[in-house]
């Protein structure tokens, strides 16, 4: 594609404080996303997937607790980039919910329950628009109406504990929606979810990126929704990105053994037929981020490691093609 | 919701028949036995208290006799004074109101107070002001409550010289600035013990609140943090409080009776203590009744509130 | 963490739990002053007096209303002459003993209770609570002094009516451990075995619900001081000569003007003697609930 990232981030870290020092949850992050494309963030529990999106969206807990550092460019259209973790925090607020809105993975949890989701949405509104009660509550409805909730009209007076999982996604969604946001950044939303309801909320997602051609940062450890639904993947692993490439290229033809492990494990229904066949897992452990040796971080589950060069030093991200990237130092003889 | 009331109602009365069963116990241990709340006056002689006994059916089986003691209470015939032979209800609520005054007062000044050092201790916590406050708590918690009494008496009217020392009133000046030179002391000696557990229980449950994932929507709403402080956190931390307050009524009660001695104020308490001193046994059982009844009263009322507060418990 | 360890068996590992325990009390440095507190009131009003040139009951006429460090008694005099540091440690010893037995007694009653109801529970279990519950609708100031006001004011009697108002809470923890522990497995399988009611419920049930009992026995010493003083300073309680900290308070308001150190000595030393025993029981609550805080 061509043109300006709309986000753009660079060398983006974040250290914890613990008991026994400084962890590294996210190290060196960079990547883009384009107007309108759907970046799915791929990677297990504890990779860093989310930390990552709190800190593009500030909302992890302020220094010394928690340390961010790097670059997040927001390019507006028209106006030049800002940094958004150097912002203060009145212009960053305008731009959480505003620019950049966020869902979260739990709709059960993630609603007040003592508010009614009209008030939460018009909430929304106000606060990044010049609208008076009525209008807000006026506008409430329709995004209620947007995302897919009959009669809305009588829905908006409703508390979160009147409606279903997927309705009360739908909801976060509308709230999120009320900034007319230019980057949605979905952080497993559909993971708490029926399986049926998941398409649903999925193609809920899909309709409203092409309606108003938001970019959405899709982050999930499901690789058949990032199928579905992605059109250039990361995938992480304990705090970096391993291999960057578009959808269909990392599924079908992964470079990095990780990527390939994943893949791998999925269930699949013939195999599941067939005599003898066992569930294809990655052996081993996700390694415990106060440890960091000089070594691959993916080595000791690695089937291709070989004492030199992956437990030498860590493998820098190489480019393999245009818009293919991978942190493998022996991704050539594992292709071959 | 009706449902729930009449539950609520249900039980409050069930409750109640059984702290009438209490105080018919406690009656027993009285000097002429628990009809004697009925009785004249004090100095009869044991002739008069056997055909007064008889009169009144002491002679028949105890249940029988709780069910005629009952049946006196419920049609507001408490008995007499033994002091001024005045009915025990009339004199009982000619002393209600100022110990309502007192109540209420302070509890408004508690829970402001209670909530904004609460509120402070969660957002500033492990700070030196959460420390602080929280050890102060736990002495406010550990003072006698008359002898707080007593050393502000000493600094504010022996030493300063800026609030009366007791009573409700100056005899021949009842205007609103001088009734509230008498509250301020009493009032804030008997809010002493409740701001101190309403900050601490207002801090773990902010602290709780805080860490759900709802006012972390919130905040990426990109509300501003006053907004989500009040509108989300506040909201929802204040709910478990309601039930508090409720529960507070008897030690309130308890502690109106000690703030009322030490300041000489003219309420229930005092009434208690008085009638205690003059052995005069019906007014002492009357305001105990009383007491147990404002405690149900103000369970049931934190209840109802609650209902209302909370969408989740309402039905439908 | 420790409590999904204590589900299984829970008494091994007890001892690997309670040294941990201990290190979390240990660093909890209120709870620490409260221990050290105590302990120096306790052995200060059992050993002092000894020490002291003056007895708490002897009248010196030529030095009434002494200040404190103005003359010969340390601590000043009261309106008869008498020391008042003498007076302290002797009534300390009586508030304390009040205090401690009835914590006792009350802990006794409450856990009986608590045990039989939670163990149980149904009907039984439920009119037991509703009982507490209606005892609980009385303050217990109401009800201590209608008490006290109908029995004589011995020591004894008095120590035995503040159990008598204090018991409930006890109850009211007891029964909610012992039922949440009911149907635990280890419970299920003792009885399985044929172990009688009386065994499961003081020798399985009762040891692993200690730990809030501790705490609020503790608490119930510090409540029970109060308490006494409150009764004693209204008169009902201990009777002059004897002292106690609270009827050291009786005359207190009459000479506030003029010997205002005889109201804030006696309240001074109530309140850190409350406190002491507030701070050590908070401090068992942190240590002992397996829910920890991990920025303590």
């Amino acid at each position: 594609m061509s043109g300006a990232a709309l986000l753009d981030v660079r060398g983006l870290s974040v250290r914890f404080r613990s008991d026994a020092g400084p962890v590294a949850a996210v190290e060196e992050m960079s990547f883009s996303i384009m107007p309108g494309e759907t970046l799915a963030l791929v990677g297990e529990s504890s990779s860093g997937k989310s930390v990552t999106a709190l800190a593009i969206m500030r909302l992890l807990a302020p220094p010394p607790s928690c340390v961010i550092d790097g670059q997040v460019h927001l390019h507006d259209a028209g106006r030049t980039a800002t940094d958004l973790l150097s912002l203060p925090e009145p212009a960053m607020r305008r731009v959480r919910g505003g620019k950049i809105a966020m869902i979260f993975q739990e709709p059960m949890t993630s609603l007040n329950p003592v508010t009614s989701v009209g008030a939460q949405i018009a909430e929304a509104v106000q606060e990044h628009a010049e609208a008076s009660p009525r209008t807000a509550w006026g506008r409430a409805v329709e995004l209620l109406d947007l995302v897919g909730i009959p009669d809305a009209r009588r829905r908006v007076h409703d508390y979160p504990h009147h409606l279903s999982g997927g309705m009360r996604q739908r909801a976060m969604i509308a709230i999120a929606l009320a900034g007319q946001p230019r980057l949605l950044i979905a952080d497993e939303p559909t993971t708490a979810l029926d399986v049926t309801i998941q398409a649903q909320i999925l193609d809920l997602l899909r309709r409203l990126q092409r309606d108003t051609g938001m970019a959405m940062l899709f982050i999930t450890h499901n690789l058949g929704v990032v199928a579905e639904i992605a059109d250039r993947v990361l995938v992480m692993y304990a705090g970096q990105v391993v291999e960057e490439a578009p959808a269909q290229v990392l599924l079908r033809a992964p470079l990095m053994p990780y990527t390939s492990g994943l893949i791998r494990s999925v269930p699949r229904l013939a195999a599941a037929r067939t005599p003898g066949v066992r569930l294809a897992a990655i052996a081993g452990n996700i390694p415990d981020p106060r440890d960091r040796s000089a070594a691959c971080t993916f080595s000791p589950r690695c089937a291709h490691m070989l004492p030199e060069p992956c437990l030498r030093e860590r493998p820098p991200m190489e480019v393999v093609a245009p818009a293919h990237g991978v942190r493998c130092a022996r991704w050539r003889e594992i292709a071959a | 919701m009706l449902r729930f009331l009449l539950l609520r109602l249900g039980q409050s009365a069930l409750l109640l028949l059984l702290v009438s069963a209490l105080g018919f116990a406690l009656l027993h241990l009285l000097p002429g036995g628990p009809l004697s709340q009925f009785a004249l006056s004090a100095g009869m002689t044991q002739a008069d208290m056997d055909r007064i006994a008889h009169q009144m059916g002491l002679d028949r089986s105890l249940p029988v006799q709780y069910l005629v003691w009952l049946r006196h209470m419920v049609l507001g015939d408490w008995g007499r004074s033994y002091r001024d032979q005045q009915p025990v209800l009339w004199v009982i609520t000619s002393h209600l109101g100022a110990t309502l005054e007192l109540m209420l007062s302070s509890t408004l000044l508690a829970v402001l107070l209670g909530t904004w050092v609460g509120v402070l201790g969660a957002i500033k916590r492990y700070s030196v002001a959460d420390y602080l406050a929280t050890i102060g708590a736990m002495i406010a918690l550990s003072i006698p409550t008359f002898w707080f009494g007593l050393v502000v008496i000493y600094i504010f009217s022996v030493n300063l010289a800026w609030l009366p020392a007791g009573n409700i009133a100056t005899i021949g000046d009842g205007s609103l600035l001088d009734l509230l030179r008498h509250l301020i002391m009493p009032c804030v000696v008997l809010a002493l013990v409740t701001v101190a557990t309403w900050s601490r229980y207002m801090r773990s449950s902010m602290l709780e609140v805080i860490g759900q994932d709802y006012v972390r929507t919130a905040h990426a709403k990109g509300l501003a943090p006053r907004h989500v402080l009040i509108r989300h956190t506040l909201r929802n931390a204040m709910l478990p409080m309601i039930t508090l307050a409720g529960l507070q009524v008897p030690t309130l009660l308890g502690g109106a009776l000690v703030a009322e001695t030490v300041f000489t104020w003219p309420g229930m308490g005092r009434l208690f203590l008085d009638s205690l001193g003059y052995r005069d046994y019906p007014v002492v059982m009357g305001l105990l009744i009383v007491s147990a009844v404002l405690t149900l009263v103000g369970n049931l009322l934190a209840d109802i509130l609650y209902v209302v507060a909370d969408p989740r418990v309402r039905l439908g | 963490m420790s409590a999904v360890a204590g589900m299984a068996t829970p008494l091994p590992a007890m001892s690997r739990r309670r040294w941990r325990a201990l290190r979390r009390f240990a660093r909890h440095r209120l709870a620490m002053f409260g221990v050290a507190a105590i302990v120096l009131l306790v052995l200060g009003c059992a050993l002092l007096p000894q020490a002291l040139p003056y007895d708490d009951l002897h009248i010196d006429l030529r030095h009434r209303f002494q200040a404190p460090l103005a003359g010969p008694h340390l601590l000043g005099s009261d309106p008869l002459g008498r020391d008042i540091l003498a007076r302290l440690l002797m009534a300390g010893r009586i508030s304390l003993t009040v205090g401690f037995v009835a914590m006792l007694i009350s802990t006794v009653i409450g856990v009986v209770i608590g045990v039989f109801s939670g163990f149980y529970g149904g009907a039984i279990g439920a009119a037991l609570m509703r009982l507490v519950d209606a005892v609980l609708c009385f303050p217990s100031i109401f009800l201590l002094l209608a008490l006290a006001a109908l029995v004589s004011p011995t020591l004894p009697m008095l120590t035995l009516i503040i159990a008598l108002t204090a018991w409930m809470e006890v109850a009211r923890v007891v029964d909610g451990q012992i039922r949440a522990l009911r149907g635990r497995d280890f419970v299920v399988a003792v009885e399985a075995i044929g172990a009688s009611d009386l065994r499961l419920m003081f020798v399985e049930l009762l040891p692993n619900a200690i730990a809030p009992i501790v705490v609020a026995a503790t608490l119930n010493v510090a409540r029970a001081i109060l308490m006494e003083a409150y009764v004693s300073w209204l008169g009902y309680g201990i009777q002059p000569p004897t002292a106690s900290w609270g009827n050291m308070l009786n005359n207190a308001q009459e000479y506030l003007t003029s010997a205002p150190w005889l109201a804030l000595l006696p309240g001074a030393v109530i309140t850190l003697a409350v406190a002491s025993f507030n701070f050590v029981g908070d401090g068992l609550r942190d240590a002992l609930d397996p829910r920890m805080d991990p920025h303590r």
